[in-house]
């Protein structure tokens, strides 16, 4: 089995989005090399990021719905920010406008910011340089 | 007749009189008013305000008459005034001993009837009378006399009134005066620049000063500051700088402060020794600064002792000297070489021959002393010789001065040899050079001798005393205006006030008291100020202001104490007569503050205000007794306007409310202070005025009683009967009732018969339309009827003209046609007068007398006249009750079309409350839009990825697995996907740990299988969720030979199918969105109630406003999770949106963050939800309307007006209810729902 350099992960309390995720990203991201982790639950995922780091690997990346019980994708980004400050962070929601995803964007936290429905090919285009910057 | 007799009192009497200045004055409306009204009171045709000077009446008013003044013997009212207290009244003239031949009554003036009341003062002088007289005998009534004295009364308050308020100029001057008292440098210009008032003491340096110049047509201020550089100097902070006359001639020092408009300049003229003092009125205030006595003093020390300080230098240099020249003199005895020596040497015998001289002597000194012939002639050097051998002194020395020259001469006896050696030394140049420093210090304290006197000088001409005391309180310094004997003046230096007293040999009592004073001074080190109330010997006054206090000197230690004084009894002395006159005057006196603050009052007022004394109006403000603030704000408006007011007459309220009466005098005035204030005098005119208005009614009832004797002429009586009963007929019994009035009147005025005609004058034709005949008479009226217009021109003409046709004699009628018509109905006098209904001719009414001729009095005429113009007013009166029939009508018809229109107007209504019902849908769907976007977008993301996925992992299956199967795999894949829930996906770490247990038992169960091939298989299993407990599986797909595509076909099915299985869930989450949404948009009054937990209820809310909530306004959500109501929770929805809508909204443009506190509170009947926020207050205007249909306080754009009408429906199907709480901090709107 291929050393694990990398990791992502993605948090949305509907799993069947984190279904189709998974379905998706691993159509351009190596799993050979690469862990994708999954969360339901925002607050087990700022656990689990914080083991991923220590294993340690790489975390190229993590999608953050918006709306999830007890603590907002907004929320959850500050978070890892405040710990890891150049992890890059990518929003997918079905929310149309909030002003704490404004403040997130003004505040230049958030890499990407997705609308739910997406397009595969949307999601991609985002991810790809930051794929290709890892060298994967 | 007997002339009237002098009042005991009748000096002061008089000069009481003349206090009031009022005989020869020009007649003032006031007094005319009031004579005025005593004539109509009284109802005589005159009546006077007469005033007994010592020999003649002068009628300050009079009414009816127009002679000024009359001899006092001739008076009437001097007989009045000899029993001020009663009123003299006197019936009949003509039987009265007193004036039976006065010529007033005698004569063309017809005097008979007298009434007089005599005019009395405060202090009980009858200064003459108030008097009505008529020409014929007559009496007055109890309340014509009671009348009458009070409007006597009043004259005597105005009297007053007018000395009050001259006595309140006098005062005003007299504060101008105490200005100049304590300056007469002051001046005082307005905000031109040009002077207002200026200090006496101006006019004597400055004879050109006038009022109304320019300032700086007299003095300029050095630096050349301009004057306008003075404004805005606030008085108490002056501004210190000093000007000069043009001529530059006289300096002065002075403070500007700026007050009101006006610049107050109090200047201080800088006195030099050429400071021509007569020309001034010096005060002490010239001294207060002791700048003066200071520097006498000063000067008085360091002339002495510059004196003697130079006459003992002098003396100095002089031994100095000698010594000096004593030591150059033994020198040149012992030289041997006298003839050598410089200076003048001499020997002589003790008979005074001289033995020797030498070179120098000879020059000058044989010379200047008379020497000849070998002896000296000079008689004070010989006598100093023969004193020097008498003595058998050694030596002697002596100065002389001889023909310019000084000489200083030392004399040596040798006894041995019995002559005298003389030695001169000339020390001219020395000598003047001494005496030209004692000259310069000579000169230069006559100098300082001069400044002394200049200082004493203007000390001994100010017209204060002053002392100056050294520290143990010896007099230094006593101006003549202090002692005026200067003998005694000069004793006293040195020596204090007991010395004083025993010098005048009177008690010490004055001494004991100012040694006080200086104890105080010295103690407290302040001025102390006091008051010396001397009786003269005369009797007269004499009352002096003093002053006392410290002068320091550069190290804060007391120096000396001055002390001075200022006669102020002329000053004193006005103050305490303007008081009394103050205290015990009848009219009202007060200075009030501009707000009404009372500064000063005299008992008049306190008494007509309603107090009992001065003291209870202490914190009373004049404010409280105007009637309103209006007639306040008014009056001191038309006073600003006037700047005062003379006779004015106000109606005020005294302490109880009751109506006051006053007559005011008042100005607005500044004190040179720059205090504003108002000061006038007032008296209480409140009986007059109600006698007036008393009169007033009596008048109008008198005019009422002749008005009802008129209408009782029975005539009239009749004619308002009858109108009266016209007036309350209803329309269809009017026709009778014309008839009967016909009746009423006919028999009334005894006629035959009484008939009515109307003309038509558009058939040109005349109708009898009522008539009423006596008994036995021919009605006529079936016979008049259209009678052509043609048949009666006369008639129509003259009725036409407004004119009555009047035969009093139809025999006396020329013949024709006229006279037939009425000979025909067998007339004999006929009335006929128009029905005129403006200039419109209506017909006429007829009165006929056909037994006996009957002549009408022109009363009885004009009372026709009434009747008929009465008949016109019922006709106009009944078509306008005809017209209202029509109105009437009209409007009902109105009305039942108003009825269709209402209903109409409902329909739109509905149709517009359904608009509304829309409306409000709109706004609340707009407002949860974004809510439902995130449900909605979360399962449409599911769905969209999910049918891509699908096809994608179809094309995979399709491409490169189907065709590698067999149609068993397929079928097992299928339902193994169909059957079987596995998990949707796993976790990297899951996935990789669950790869490595795989392996394991791959190895162990297959350990033929190839390394490469066990990890392939180890991670299709995992992908595919291929468990190893399944070995049956695992068996089977191990051992076929298309292993890794049946692993792939098995992981796309199962894909397949949790795909559609997330998009068939998705979907119907959305759908339940939408379903909700309908639900809420159309069914939302048919939706049921049930328990809805109010706190995730406001939850949902608040998370649609999350935006704007977040973005400037903080967030306190305080609800109690457990409060459930019974409710629509759309509608509940609904209801919090809008209120935190516009909560929110009224934040909007707060700078810092609003707040939203949205808290619950119970009772045991209620559970209340209160919203929070600290918007705007919202006014009580706006709260009466708020939950108005659209009643918006945002602009078209932003509001519907719909949002708290709305809340108020919801509210409404939920019987609950609102309230509204706003102020400058907080505006909370409680939801109350029932429990």
């Amino acid at each position: 089995m291929d050393k694990l350099r990398y990791a992502v992960i993605c948090v949305d309390d509907d799993s069947h989005i984190l279904q189709m995720l998974s379905f998706q990203l691993e159509k351009i991201i190596d799993v050979k090399c690469t862990l994708l982790e999954y969360f339901t639950d925002p607050k087990l995922a700022l656990e689990g990021l914080d083991e991923l780091i220590s294993i340690p690997l790489d975390v190229i990346f993590i999608i953050v719905d918006y709306q999830m019980p007890e603590m907002n994708g907004a929320q959850l980004i500050r978070a890892i920010k405040e710990k890891y400050p150049n992890l890059e962070c990518i929003m997918l929601s079905g929310q149309a406008n909030s002003s704490q995803v404004n403040d997130l964007q003004n505040d230049k936290m958030l890499s990407h910011f997705i609308s739910k429905p997406w397009e595969e090919a949307t999601l991609f285009q985002a991810l790809r340089p930051i794929i290709e910057n890892k060298a994967c | 007749m007997i002339p009237p007799e002098i009042p005991f009192n009748e000096i002061e009497r008089i000069a009481a009189l003349k206090s009031y200045h009022l005989l020869d004055t020009l007649s003032e409306e006031e007094f005319d008013e009031l004579t005025e009204l005593a004539a109509q009171i009284c109802g005589t045709p005159i009546a006077a305000i007469t005033l007994i000077d010592e020999h003649r009446q002068w009628f300050k008013s009079r009414h009816g008459f127009t002679v000024n003044e009359t001899p006092r013997d001739l008076s009437f009212c001097a007989h009045a005034i000899n029993s001020p207290s009663e009123t003299m009244i006197v019936p009949n003239a003509r039987d009265d001993e007193r004036f039976t031949d006065n010529p007033f009554v005698t004569g063309e003036a017809n005097f008979v009837f007298y009434a007089g009341v005599p005019l009395v003062d405060a202090d009980e002088f009858a200064l003459g009378t108030l008097c009505v007289i008529d020409n014929t005998p007559r009496e007055l009534s109890e309340a014509q006399l009671k009348s009458l004295k009070i409007v006597a009364k009043n004259v005597v308050k105005l009297i007053e009134l007018r000395r009050s308020n001259r006595d309140l100029d006098e005062r005003y001057d007299l504060m101008l005066e105490s200005l100049e008292l304590n300056n007469p440098f002051y001046l005082v210009l307005n905000d031109a620049g040009f002077i207002d008032y200026f200090g006496r003491s101006f006019k004597k340096s400055v004879p050109s000063i006038e009022q109304g110049m320019a300032f700086d047509s007299f003095f300029f201020f050095e630096r050349n500051i301009p004057l306008s550089d003075f404004k805005n100097v606030k008085s108490g902070k002056k501004r210190m700088v000093f000007f000069n006359t043009l001529d530059g001639n006289q300096r002065y020092k002075c403070s500007i402060s700026e007050i009101g408009n006006r610049l107050v300049i109090s200047a201080m003229p800088l006195l030099n020794v050429k400071f021509p003092l007569d020309n001034y009125h010096l005060t002490i205030n010239d001294f207060t600064q002791h700048d003066y006595i200071a520097e006498f003093l000063f000067l008085q020390n360091t002339s002495e002792r510059s004196l003697k300080e130079s006459r003992e230098l002098m003396d100095r240099m002089v031994t100095k000297n000698k010594k000096l020249e004593a030591a150059r003199k033994d020198i040149d005895i012992l030289s041997r070489f006298p003839m050598e020596n410089p200076h003048p040497v001499l020997r002589l015998t003790t008979d005074g021959d001289i033995l020797f001289n030498n070179e120098s002597a000879k020059k000058h000194f044989l010379n200047d002393f008379s020497i000849e012939e070998n002896r000296i002639h000079d008689e004070e050097l010989n006598g100093l010789i023969r004193l020097l051998i008498e003595k058998k002194d050694k030596s002697r020395l002596k100065m002389f001065h001889r023909n310019n020259r000084h000489y200083s001469i030392t004399l040596r006896y040798v006894e041995e040899y019995r002559y005298v050696n003389l030695y001169a030394n000339e020390i001219t140049s020395f000598i003047e050079m001494v005496q030209s420093t004692e000259k310069e210090l000579i000169g230069l304290t006559k100098k300082l001798e001069e400044q002394k006197n200049f200082y004493e000088h203007v000390l001994n001409n100010i017209p204060s005393d002053i002392a100056v005391f050294d520290i143990n309180h010896k007099y230094l310094f006593i101006n003549p205006q202090g002692i005026k004997n200067p003998e005694i003046r000069a004793y006293m230096i040195g020596k204090d006030d007991f010395d004083y007293c025993k010098l005048k040999g009177i008690p010490n009592d004055i001494a004991i008291q100012r040694r006080d004073l200086y104890n105080k001074i010295i103690e407290g080190g302040e001025f102390v100020v006091w008051e010396d109330d001397f009786k003269l010997p005369d009797g007269s006054r004499n009352i002096v202001r003093r002053k006392m206090g410290p002068v320091y000197d550069e190290k804060g230690e007391i120096r000396f104490l001055i002390g001075y004084g200022v006669d102020v009894t002329d000053k004193v002395l006005a103050e305490e007569r303007y008081r009394s006159l103050f205290e015990n005057n009848m009219a009202g006196v007060f200075r009030t503050g501009m707000n009404g603050v009372i500064h000063d009052i005299n008992p008049a007022y306190a008494k007509i205000h309603g107090f009992d004394s001065v003291d209870e109006l202490k914190n009373v403000r004049s404010t409280a007794f105007f009637k309103s603030e209006k007639t306040r704000n008014e009056f001191v408006a038309l006073l600003k306007k006037e700047g005062s007011l003379r006779n004015h007459v106000l109606l005020n309220v005294d302490r109880y409310g009751k109506d006051l009466w006053l007559l005011i005098n008042i100005s607005y005035r500044i004190a040179p202070t720059g205090e504003e204030f108002l000061e006038g005098t007032l008296i209480d005119i409140t009986e007059q005025k109600q006698a007036e208005i008393s009169l007033q009614h009596e008048m109008e009832e008198k005019l009422n009683a002749e008005k009802a004797l008129n209408a009782k002429s029975l005539f009239q009586n009749l004619l308002m009967e009858i109108s009266s009963k016209y007036i309350n007929l209803p329309v269809n019994q009017i026709q009778f009732a014309i008839n009967e009035s016909l009746k009423q009147i006919g028999q009334y005025v005894k006629v035959d018969r009484v008939y009515i005609f109307n003309y038509d004058f558009a058939s040109q034709t005349s109708s009898n339309t009522y008539e009423w005949c006596n008994d036995g008479i021919e009605p006529q009226l079936k016979l008049l009827q259209n009678i052509p217009f043609s048949d009666m021109p006369i008639w129509i003409k003259t009725h036409s003209e407004g004119k009555p046709i009047i035969v009093p004699n139809v025999k006396e009628l020329p013949e024709g046609k006229f006279r037939e018509l009425i000979e025909v109905q067998d007339i004999l006098s006929l009335l006929t007068l128009p029905l005129m209904d403006g200039d419109q001719c209506l017909g006429f009414v007829g009165f006929d007398s056909v037994r006996t001729i009957r002549r009408f009095t022109e009363d009885e005429q004009l009372l026709l006249q009434l009747y008929s113009q009465m008949l016109v007013n019922v006709k106009s009166r009944t078509e306008y009750i005809q017209q209202i029939e029509t109105g009437k009508k009209q409007i009902e018809i109105i009305n039942s079309e108003l009825e269709t229109r209402v209903v109409e107007e409902t329909k739109k209504n509905l149709e517009l409350a359904k608009s509304i019902t829309d409306q409000e849908k709109l706004v609340t769907l707009g407002e949860i839009a974004s809510g439902i976007a995130h449900d909605l977008n979360t399962p449409l993301g599911a769905i969209k990825s999910g049918a891509e996925s699908i096809l994608y992992t179809f094309e995979r299956l399709f491409n490169d697995t189907i065709e590698f199967c067999s149609d068993e795999q397929i079928h097992f894949a299928w339902s193994r996907a169909a059957n079987k829930q596995v998990e949707l996906f796993i976790g990297g770490m899951q996935q990789r740990r669950e790869a490595t247990s795989t392996l394991k038992f791959l190895s162990e169960m297959y350990p033929s299988l190839s390394n490469e091939k066990q990890h392939e298989m180890a991670e299709g299993f995992v992908k595919a969720r291929i468990s190893v407990e399944e070995t049956e599986l695992i068996d089977q797909i191990i051992e076929s030979k298309n292993s890794t595509h049946f692993i792939n076909l098995i992981y796309h099915t199962s894909m397949i199918r949790n795909f559609i299985n997330a998009i068939s869930i998705s979907n119907e989450r959305a759908t339940k969105v939408i379903q909700g949404l309908r639900t809420f948009i159309k069914d939302h009054q048919h939706g049921t109630k049930g328990p809805i937990n109010l706190y995730k209820n406001i939850s949902t809310v608040l998370s649609v406003f999350d935006y704007e909530i977040r973005r400037n306004t903080e967030l306190q959500f305080e609800v109690d999770h457990n409060l459930t109501v019974h409710a629509h929770d759309i509608k509940l929805f609904q209801l919090w949106s809008n209120i935190i809508k516009n909560g929110l909204e009224s934040m909007e443009d707060r700078e810092d963050r609003g707040l939203l506190h949205i808290y619950s509170s119970t009772t045991s009947k209620t559970i209340s939800i209160h919203l929070e926020n600290n918007g705007p207050m919202i006014s009580k205007e706006v709260q009466a309307k708020i939950f108005d249909k659209f009643y918006t306080t945002k602009s078209a754009k932003n509001g519907t007006g719909l949002g708290l009408n709305i809340v108020k429906n919801i509210l409404d199907e939920h019987d609950a209810s609102i309230a509204l709480d706003s102020n400058e901090l907080l505006t909370t709107f409680t939801i109350s729902f029932k429990k």
